[in-house]
């Protein structure tokens, strides 16, 4: 295995969801904690793309959000490069923020509607470069808008003039306008139009192809992940239950969880035919969650021992009726 | 990077700003109904007699030496006694009403627009800190607002007033009452000002577009103000509108009461309480006038007000 350019080690993180001071102590409520992530560990090697595939609510966005440094984790670490991310060093935290940038879901809202194209693309050169010259900026802004299929002409537009995916293209120039090595790709085509999807998902690819970027996408589309990642890992409420390579996931799917997911992916060959296996149950409540392996109630293989013990990830499995004997 | 990269012929932004607000939908608005460019004209010329006050009025008002007892209680120039050197008449000093009142609107506006700027400056500032950092900042600075929300505006500003004046032992001399008046009317409205910021500033923080700029290290008070503020600015305008109207009549209660502008320096509210000592003994024409400029006054800038709110607001197009 190549060197780990990216390593997320025991990644927690708790949200306090109690109740103001106050209410708790008239109605005597304890606080109520929400571990949105649970020691989640896993590693990128650089210029690969790895995908997080999980239900709304498992905590992928949160593991996103913790990779680039906008949350702080309750426990663990994000390495890149064999160096921490959360130190309490404000240079050391300015070089990391340097190297890790974040294309969001929403390209309505990630892009200020008050700045123009090209100040939105110049924040982080002004950011990183402070002493660069006005005209070189201004090229700098006209290459990276034709790098991601747009006109230097749509430096002066604003946000609303431009399409969803235009807009993504925008996202897209501002994240590499720091210079990343690493991307988090928070559901970069989620909020797309199915045509528009596959241009921005070839385009990142060039891109991580020209620049020799790491992507993490997160995602809960599965034909994106195929269709992106070279390797997976699935998330199920906080926890990793599997990682695998991509064509292993996609051909022979371990989990339960992860066979659930599969073959709840339409499919145009068995039109008509009975689906073979049915997606049981609900995701249960993040606050109140099952005893034991979270996905025991809805699991075909349960037995006793998952009510009572979380099982551990071995060998790429968080599962106790399928891991081997180490 | 490809070496053949094209130079980037950026060109001058020409949509001309005038072009792009003349077609805007709040032009467009506002042609559409004949009150609201009926304000805008009053406010704009009462606002246009108070800045040339000084040029446009026949007398000097402030100049106590030129005053002479003789012309005193002069009534208007169409009324029986009056001359066209007093065209609105005189006050019990032999002074001018219509100078006296043109002086009298440039002080009011100067203090209501000082006023207005002094709340807006101070509940922007505190209704982003709140709305951005939220915690404890937020907690304090809200519950302020709370408590002082169950005053009523003129009530904080009377109590402003004279624990200004106390600390500084002012007696109504100097030019201080100036911004002992602002202080006290400024510090009177911030609390719509904070609310509404804090508010939008908090839909705003929890958008993708500032979690981009903290990703790069942006400082919170550069995305405060160059990030949130721009987007939170609209409802301001509205509210400092009303405001201003707001802060007209409460300048005029104030001086009224007479904690406000000595009668030597008088604004429309001094003018209505010396005038108001006459009203029996029949000289209506001193309270009259500066009364119906502030009321036309208020009046229409409530309505300028009122319409941008609904110009505005995008769920009443």
């Amino acid at each position: 295995m190549s060197d780990p350019f990216i390593e997320i080690n025991q990644l927690s993180k708790d949200f306090d969801v109690s109740p103001p001071a106050l209410e708790r102590w008239i109605e005597r409520s304890p606080r109520r904690i929400l571990h949105a992530v649970d020691k989640v560990s896993f590693h990128i090697t650089r210029g690969e793309t790895f995908a997080l595939v999980g239900e709304s609510g498992s905590g992928k966005s949160t593991i996103g959000r913790m990779a680039v440094g906008l949350l702080s984790p309750t426990n663990g670490d994000v390495k890149l490069d064999h160096q921490s991310l959360f130190r309490s060093d404000a240079a050391h935290t300015q070089a990391m923020r340097r190297r890790i940038q974040m294309i969001f879901q929403d390209p309505y809202a990630s892009l200020n509607p008050r700045w123009r194209t090209g100040s939105i693309i110049a924040e982080p050169l002004r950011v990183f470069n402070p002493r660069q010259p006005k005209p070189e900026q201004i090229e700098a802004i006209a290459r990276l808008l034709e790098k991601v299929g747009l006109s230097p002409v749509d430096a002066l537009k604003f946000p609303h003039e431009f399409s969803g995916g235009q807009r993504q293209r925008i996202a897209i120039a501002r994240a590499l306008a720091a210079n990343p090595d690493f991307i988090v790709c928070d559901e970069p085509t989620s909020a797309l139009d199915v045509s528009v999807q596959a241009q921005i998902l070839n385009l990142m690819r060039d891109l991580q192809e020209q620049f020799g970027l790491t992507y993490l996408l997160i995602s809960h589309n599965l034909a994106v992940v195929r269709h992106m990642a070279r390797r997976i890992g699935v998330i199920y409420l906080g926890r990793l239950v599997e990682v695998a390579d991509a064509s292993q996931l996609f051909n022979n799917p371990r989990h339960p969880y992860t066979r659930m997911l599969l073959a709840a992916v339409p499919d145009i060959q068995k039109i008509g035919a009975g689906r073979t296996t049915r997606m049981e149950g609900e995701v249960p409540n993040p606050i109140n969650p099952p005893s034991g392996c979270h996905f025991h109630p809805r699991c075909p293989l349960a037995s006793t021992r998952c009510t009572q013990e979380a099982p551990e990830l071995i060998d790429g499995v968080a599962c106790h009726a399928v891991a081997r004997p180490a | 990077m490809s070496s053949t990269t094209p130079q980037p012929a950026l060109p001058e932004n020409t949509a001309s700003w005038w072009k792009r607000l003349a077609d805007s939908d709040i032009t467009y608005s506002f042609t559409r109904s004949k009150v609201v460019m009926g304000s805008a004209f009053i406010s704009a010329l009462l606002l246009l007699l108070a800045l040339f006050a000084p040029y446009v009025s026949p007398h000097d008002p402030t100049n106590l030496a030129s005053l002479d007892l003789m012309n005193s209680l002069n009534p208007p120039a169409w009324l029986q006694g009056g001359s066209w050197d007093y065209p609105l008449g005189t006050d019990n000093q032999g002074r001018d009403m219509l100078s006296a009142l043109l002086f009298g609107l440039r002080l009011s506006l100067s203090v209501s627009l000082a006023s207005v700027i002094l709340a807006m400056a101070l509940g922007i500032t505190l209704g982003l800190i709140s709305g951005y950092f939220g915690g404890w900042a937020d907690t304090i600075i809200m519950r302020i607002a709370d408590i002082q929300m169950t005053f009523p505006a003129i009530l904080t500003a009377l109590l402003v007033n004279g624990v200004v004046r106390a600390l500084l032992g002012l007696n109504h001399t100097g030019g201080a009452d100036y911004w002992v008046l602002v202080l006290s009317i400024g510090l009177s409205f911030w609390v719509q000002f904070a609310r509404t910021v804090r508010g939008s500033a908090m839909v705003e923080r929890s958008k993708d577009y500032v979690a981009a700029a903290r990703l790069i290290g942006v400082r919170p008070t550069r995305i405060m103000f160059t990030h949130v503020l721009p987007n939170v600015l609209g409802p301001v305008l509205v509210i400092a509108t009303i405001s201003l109207a707001l802060a007209i009549i409460t300048e005029a209660t104030l001086s009224f009461l007479g904690v406000g502008l000595p009668p030597s320096n008088p604004s429309l509210g001094t003018l209505v309480r010396v005038g108001n000592d006459f009203l029996l003994s029949g000289e209506w024409w001193i309270v009259f006038f500066p009364g119906l400029i502030l009321a036309i006054l208020a009046l229409s800038v409530n309505m300028l007000g009122d319409w941008l709110r609904d110009a505005l607001n995008p769920k009443l197009r």
